[in-house]
């Protein structure tokens, strides 16, 4: 019995109430956005929900209101940012459930190696989180627009990014294990404000065209953690491919008979790494995808399999083309190896990797990268040719 | 638990004891009567029937009134005694021998008694008590004909499909419905008495080279210990016969189905079952046996395996879906998915109680309600359940006194200790629940896994008449887990459980799985 009891003193003394925070005492962060400060430190910025407009309690009416609100505070570092803000905050911060992390353009360009620790260090963040740099903008600006389907715009971000085939949540992490290693240089996906029709002057929050973030691809970073530059969707489309990182992808060829599509699902890459005798790497990347031919606007009949082979033929040269081109621009525009190739090279020869290692960023530009890609037509929808043409006109 | 053990004191005189006779039986009529009339004194039921033959008393009849069948008696008794007379050529009665031998009572039990101890206690058992002149031996006839409730469905243990008669108040008709479905002469019913005032009766019900020795040994020496006045229902036995006394959790299985207790004793447990109550005692017990029901052995074995899985389920619900839910609203909001968290957020929003505190109220409120529903009248029955759904339910989360996950988490882990087969053993986890509450409350998940353990170290430690509970899973026995679960099909599992069954011994003979090759109707 004694023993029992001094088990539960135990219990009591040793541990505690540490943590203990009622749901009404925190205030959820969903995103947390890091500026530059004029003063040299940083401004954070975060978007906080407001549950009480989130949910609609005992049917009693709609939600009124936005669901989250911004609120930013200026320090030396993030800590004492958020200390700063505490004082116009009155429930403590709470960075459980944080899903995407913005950085300001201008802060990537100055170099985020000495500024974004806090969020592998505190046991309440998770690494599971999105990232952004901001192209054209801040983060303060962002983090203030409303999205009309999602009632917190940050989670509408995170899904923009995956339902586009990105890395999701994973791009924070893909970014820590790029920035501490020698054979890859890190890169984040952008995003840039936009509105829903293109083309019209945005409206107001509520109205039909409002403001929108969308997906601007991929900025590119050195080893100093400074960004270089951006690329766009499709050259992030591409990268994402080589990198294996790609989970859908649509390729369209333009045709003077009509354009076909394909929606490719089941995409992969494998790079294979040779040496020539001077003992310089070239390596041969291997791409590979199987999808649904969504579109076909011209009169070929699809249902002959010699016409579906050349169909094939022509997605796979057109997406080597690109991939190709892509590397090119990263090779001679950026001279940085975002695309791993160097870790790929670790892996498969760790010997000759040490000596390559120390200049690898000097032998990267001049390095050949040959592009193969094979892509399999898997199911050709529901008619043939386009139901548009006449049986004479069919390709057959 | 030094609590309840106090000091021994002097031995209280013992009040309980039956009261001893002095007196004996005479071979005087009269002064048989004196004796009788005086140890039945201020007994308003008693009644004496002296009968005269030839005009002079010869017989004198006494019994308890309702508890034999008074009709009967006067068909079979007073009616041939008194209007028809004696078979012609008999002579006179002369002694109890001649009664019985030149078969002049056409009764079905007699038996002579000459000890007034004997005869006394067979009154009292409903029996007809018979003196006759001159003779120093009574005689006890067999008339019990109490008035009692009829064989009815069991209104605890229901089933959709199987046998729907229950066990009684009456342990005849009781054992009778299990000799009904084991017509063996090895099925034994051993019986005791229990309880100084009451005199309870008590068998031992058993299948004689089934059920182990040193199990029955067990049960009668731990029966024979108990000293008591008076036993109103089984569990008065089962509280002085259970190995732990300090634990909520049962280890002695009750039911009132004959089909359950039957089926135990085929598995080579042993059944208590005691008079004036519908309840028979079953022992050993396991926890699992705890989370089987009747129809699990009447359903196909697919569905009760299912079933099974779910009850499982619904046994953790009940154990720890409050505590969790405590837990990660207010020390690990992180692992809520980020949805579901803002939409707890937004419901607690304006509740001013903290998490714990508010489920603690509402698990309080809930066990009031059960117990309100259980104890009121039938005819206020149907007020409870309105003022437990819209006062508590809808008019608590509307004023922002509760939050409605709360009332959702409080009701889901309601229902789902219903779903526990056996009663006591949702009861003690009723229990167990609120202790495991605080500790969430007080450590988070933390404190749930340190009540984990402790339950789970506790639960390892019962045993049911030196079977450990969690038998077959801890101590694991490969071939009894086909019955924990899922529940195998019949003829794969062919073995009863070894701590009360055996080895060596089977239920089934092998080869019986249904095939085309074993032979159709149409071969």
């Amino acid at each position: 019995m004694k023993k029992v009891f001094s088990l539960l003193i135990c219990l009591v003394i040793l541990t505690g109430c540490w943590d203990r925070k009622e749901l009404n005492e925190r205030s959820i962060w969903l995103a947390t956005g890091w500026d530059v400060a004029e003063d040299g430190g940083v401004e954070i910025s975060g978007q906080i929900v407001i549950p009480a407009n989130v949910q609609t309690q005992g049917g009693g009416g709609g939600a009124t209101g936005q669901g989250f609100f911004a609120i930013s505070a200026k320090g030396k570092d993030v800590r004492d940012a958020l200390q700063n803000m505490q004082a116009k905050l009155p429930r403590e911060a709470f960075f459980g459930q944080r899903r995407v992390i913005f950085l300001g353009e201008e802060l990537a360009k100055r170099g985020v190696k000495d500024k974004l620790d806090i969020n592998g260090r505190s046991a309440d963040v998770s690494l599971r989180t999105d990232i952004f740099v901001i192209k054209g903008g801040t983060a303060k600006e962002i983090i203030t627009i409303a999205n009309p389907l999602e009632k917190s715009p940050v989670i509408a971000t995170l899904k923009e990014h995956q339902e586009s085939g990105g890395r999701g949540d994973t791009a924070y992490l893909n970014f820590l294990t790029a920035a501490n290693r020698d054979g890859i240089t890190p890169s984040i996906p952008s995003i840039e404000i936009t509105k829903s029709l293109e083309g019209k002057a945005a409206g107001k929050e509520k109205s039909p065209n409002p403001k929108l973030l969308r997906l601007a691809g991929v900025s590119v970073f050195d080893k100093q953690l400074k960004m270089k530059g951006f690329l766009n969707n499709e050259e992030n489309r591409n990268i994402l491919w080589v990198m294996g990182f790609l989970k859908k992808m649509t390729i369209t060829i333009k045709d003077g008979g009509g354009d076909k599509s394909i929606d490719l699902r089941s995409i992969r890459s494998k790079i294979k790494p040779t040496f020539d005798k001077n003992g310089k790497p070239s390596f041969t990347v291997t791409l590979t995808g199987e999808g649904a031919l969504t579109e076909n606007n011209s009169g070929l009949d699809v249902t002959y399999a010699d016409n579906l082979r050349r169909l094939e033929k022509e997605f796979s040269k057109q997406a080597q083309d690109h991939v190709q081109q892509t590397i090119n621009k990263v090779q001679k525009e950026y001279r940085l190896d975002i695309l791993g190739l160097g870790e790929i090279l670790h892996r498969h020869h760790p010997n000759r990797w040490k000596k390559l290692k120390t200049n690898w960023d000097q032998t990267f530009p001049g390095t050949t990268i040959t592009v193969q890609a094979k892509i399999k037509v898997k199911q050709i929808g529901m008619s043939g040719p386009s139901l548009l043409y006449r049986e004479s006109e069919i390709k057959k | 638990m030094f609590v309840f053990q106090k000091k021994r004191k002097p031995k209280h005189q013992k009040t309980l004891s039956a009261m001893p006779f002095n007196e004996e039986l005479s071979d005087d009529l009269s002064e048989n009567e004196k004796i009788v009339t005086k140890i039945f004194h201020n007994c308003g039921d008693f009644i004496v029937r002296p009968i005269q033959i030839n005009g002079k008393p010869k017989i004198l009849m006494f019994y308890l009134e309702g508890l034999l069948d008074t009709k009967n008696l006067e068909i079979v008794m007073l009616k041939p005694l008194l209007f028809q007379g004696l078979p012609e050529g008999l002579g006179e009665i002369t002694s109890l021998k001649q009664i019985i031998d030149q078969n002049l009572i056409p009764g079905s039990s007699f038996k002579t008694v000459s000890k007034l101890e004997k005869l006394v206690e067979g009154v009292l058992k409903g029996e007809l008590g018979i003196i006759v002149d001159g003779e120093k031996n009574a005689l006890l006839a067999d008339f019990k004909g109490m008035e009692q409730r009829n064989v009815a469905e069991p209104a605890t243990e229901v089933t959709i499909r199987g046998p729907r008669d229950g066990f009684t108040e009456n342990i005849r008709v009781n054992s009778s419905l299990i000799r009904r479905r084991i017509r063996s002469t090895r099925l034994k019913l051993e019986l005791l008495t229990i309880g100084e005032l009451s005199r309870t009766d008590v068998a031992i019900a058993y299948i004689d080279g089934i059920a182990p020795e040193s199990l029955l040994k067990e049960v009668r020496s731990r029966l024979s210990r108990i000293e008591i006045d008076g036993i109103l229902d089984s569990e008065y036995l089962e509280e002085f016969i259970e190995d732990v006394p300090y634990t909520p959790f049962p280890q002695i299985q009750n039911t009132e189905r004959p089909d359950i207790v039957t089926a135990n004793l085929l598995e080579g447990k042993v059944a208590i079952l005691v008079d004036n109550t519908p309840f028979a005692l079953i022992v050993p017990m396991t926890f699992w046996s705890g989370l089987q029901a009747v129809e699990d052995y009447y359903e196909r074995f697919w569905y009760t395996s299912f079933i099974r899985i779910v009850r499982y389920v619904l046994f953790n619900t009940t154990m720890y879906l409050p505590s969790i839910y405590v837990a990660l609203t207010t020390y690990h909001p992180k692992l809520i998915p980020t949805t579901l968290l803002i939409s707890v957020a937004a419901a607690r929003e304006g509740v001013p109680f903290p998490a714990i505190i508010e489920a603690l109220i509402m698990e309080f409120v809930f066990e009031g309600l059960r117990e309100a529903g259980i104890r009121l009248p039938k005819a206020v029955g149907s007020a409870v359940s309105i003022v437990g759904a819209l006062v508590i339910g809808q008019a608590a989360v509307q004023a922002g006194i509760v939050s409605a996950p709360m009332v959702i988490v409080v009701a889901t882990t309601g229902i789902a200790s219903f779903a526990i087969p056996r009663y006591n053993l949702g009861t003690a986890l009723r229990l167990v629940r609120f202790p495991m509450l605080i500790l969430a409350g007080i450590f988070g998940l933390y404190g749930i896994c340190i009540g984990f353990i402790a339950l789970t170290i506790h639960l390892v430690n019962l045993r049911s008449f030196g079977v450990p509970y969690f038998t077959p899973v801890a101590p694991q026995i490969p071939s009894d887990l086909k019955d924990v679960l899922i529940r195998a099909p019949r003829w794969a599992d062919r073995y009863g459980p070894i701590f009360t069954f055996g080895r060596n011994k089977q239920r089934v003979d092998s080869g019986q799985m249904p095939s085309p090759e074993r032979g159709g109707a149409d071969q």
